[in-house]
C-alpha cells in the first residue's frame, strides 16, 4: 500500500536524521514495590546508589542548546523516582535549562502535596501505572494497598490540565478479564489517555506464566483496543472519549494503524536515549544494557555518543536472523522493538506479529 | 535529509508521526496547547485546603526515605 511505502520512507529519513528528543534518566533503581513484571528487578535496598543530580546535568549539558528540539523531554524513571528526596530539585534544574521533563511513577507517594511540589518544579507529563482493579493491581505490584494509592494519584493527575497525563497498564492473564471494568474505572477518574502494553519475558516475568497472554488473549486485547478506538472516532460532537492505545512495543501485522495513532516504529537510538543508573548510555532502559550500551557518561560525552555511535539501533540489519531472517513482514517490523532482543541476541524473544496471525 | 524532516514536522497533517513516546515512557513534553514560560513558577490548579495546609514535598502518609529501610 502507498501509505506503508510512504511510512517506510519517513522512517528511513528519521533514522538518518536521528534527532534526539526523548532522554530517559534512570535516576534511581530503588523501589517501594515488588512488581511481578519488573524488567530491572528493582528492590527497595538496591545496591546502586542514586546517580547524583550534578552528574546527570553534566551529561545533559553536553547537548548543545541548538540541537535540542522544542519537544525535547527528559523522562525520569527508575525504580520509583519519587524515592529520590531531591526529585523537585531535579525537576527545577532541568527546567532551568529550558528542557521539559516528565516522570513514570507507580503513584504510591503521589499525594496532593507531591502533586503541588512537582507541578511547581515544572513537570509537564506524567504516567501512572495501573495494572488491574483492586487486588489484581496489588498482586501485580507485590504490595497490598498499591491500588488505592494509584487510584488517588490518577485522580489527582487527571484533574490537572497542565499535565500531559496518561495511565499505562500491563495486561496479563488476570487483568485481561477486566478490560471493560478498567476502562470504566479510568473514565470515572477523568483519564483521557490509556496506554496498554504486554509483558516481555525478561526479569522477574520470565518464568511467570500468569504474566503472559496466550495468542487468543493477545488478539482479544487488540480487538478491544481497536473497538474502543473505532467507537471514539465515531463520536463527532461533545467531549472526546478516552483515547485507548497500544504501546509501540512491537509490530502488529493486521492491527497496524488500528490500535495506535501511528504505525510501529521503534525509535530507540533514533530519537530516544537513556542515561542508566551506572552512567551507561543506551536506548530505552528496558533494552539489554549489557548487549547494547553505547558508552558511559563518566567516560564519554553523551552528545558525542549520540552523534557517532548507536549503529545497531540505526541499522537493524543485524536482527535479520533466526525466525526474522525469512519473515515476510521484515521491512515493516525490522526485528520488532529493540527491547525484544536480549542476551546473545540469537533470535527475537518476543514476536508480536506471530500472535496476531 | 534534515530539510525533509523539518518540512514534514511543520505540517499539521503529519504531526502525529513526530510524537515520540517510548513504549514504557511518558507522553512527551507538555499538553499541546500549553506554552510554558521559562520563568513562570507553576501553581497547580488542583488544590484543596488539606493540601494547602500540608508542607509541600512531604508525603502525607509515608516518608519515601523510610522505604530504604524496608
Amino acid at each position: 500500500m502507498l501509505r506503508d511505502t510512504l511510512f517506510r520512507l519517513f522512517r528511513a529519513n528519521e533514522t538518518k536524521v536521528h534527532e534526539l528528543n526523548y532522554l530517559f534518566w534512570e535516576c534511581t533503581t530503588r523501589c517501594n514495590l515488588h512488581c511481578r513484571h519488573c524488567g530491572s528487578d528493582c528492590m527497595a535496598a538496591s545496591e546502586d546508589i542514586d546517580m547524583p543530580l550534578e552528574d546527570f546535568l553534566r551529561a545533559l549539558d553536553t547537548i548543545p542548546v541548538k540541537e535540542r528540539p522544542p519537544e525535547f523531554t527528559v523522562v525520569l524513571t527508575g525504580g520509583e523516582p519519587l524515592l529520590r528526596p531531591d526529585i523537585a530539585e531535579v525537576g527545577r534544574a532541568i527546567r532551568q535549562r529550558g528542557v521539559r521533563w516528565s516522570m513514570v511513577s507507580n503513584g504510591w507517594f503521589y499525594d496532593e502535596a507531591m502533586h503541588r511540589k512537582l507541578m511547581g518544579a515544572g513537570m509537564g507529563a506524567l504516567t501512572i501505572s495501573l495494572d488491574g482493579l483492586d487486588e489484581n493491581h496489588d498482586w501485580m505490584r507485590g504490595r497490598s494497598g498499591a491500588y488505592p494509592r494509584a487510584e488517588r494519584a490518577i485522580a489527582l493527575a487527571a484533574a490537572e490540565p497542565r499535565l500531559n497525563f496518561d495511565v499505562v497498564s500491563c495486561i496479563n492473564r488476570r487483568s485481561i478479564t477486566q478490560l471493560d471494568a478498567l476502562y470504566e474505572k479510568l473514565v470515572s477518574l477523568g483519564v483521557r489517555q490509556w496506554r496498554i502494553f504486554t509483558i516481555i519475558p525478561i526479569g522477574r516475568a520470565k518464568d511467570d506464566p500468569d504474566m503472559h497472554l496466550g495468542d487468543a488473549q493477545f488478539k482479544q486485547l487488540m480487538d478491544f483496543i481497536q473497538a474502543k478506538r473505532e467507537a471514539a472516532a465515531a463520536v463527532k460532537e461533545g467531549p472526546r472519549p478516552m483515547n485507548v492505545t497500544f504501546s509501540c512495543e512491537g509490530y502488529l501485522g493486521r492491527y497496524e494503524w488500528k490500535v495506535r495513532s501511528h504505525p510501529f516504529f521503534c525509535r530507540a537510538g533514533i530519537n530516544i536515549a537513556s542515561v542508566l543508573i551506572d552512567g551507561r548510555i543506551c536506548g530505552c532502559p528496558n533494552i539489554d544494557r549489557d548487549a547494547f550500551a553505547q558508552g558511559n557518561i563518566y567516560q564519554d560525552s553523551l552528545w558525542e555518543v549520540w552523534q557517532h555511535r548507536f549503529h545497531p539501533f540505526r541499522d537493524r540489519s543485524w536482527a535479520r536472523r533466526g525466525p526474522c531472517a525469512g519473515c515476510k513482514v521484515w521491512r515493516d517490523c525490522l526485528g520488532n522493538g529493540m527491547h525484544n532482543w536480549h542476551g546473545d541476541c540469537r533470535e527475537v524473544i518476543n514476536c508480536h506479529y506471530r500472535k496476531t496471525l | 535529509m534534515k530539510w525533509l524532516h523539518n518540512l514534514l514536522k511543520g505540517l499539521s497533517l503529519t504531526a502525529v508521526l513526530f510524537v515520540v513516546q517510548a513504549c514504557y515512557g511518558t507522553p512527551p513534553g507538555y499538553p499541546e496547547d500549553y506554552d510554558f514560560p521559562e520563568e513562570e513558577v507553576i501553581q497547580p490548579t488542583v488544590e484543596t485546603p488539606e493540601a494547602a495546609a500540608t508542607e509541600a514535598g512531604t508525603p502525607e502518609t509515608e516518608d519515601p526515605e523510610a522505604v530504604k529501610a524496608e
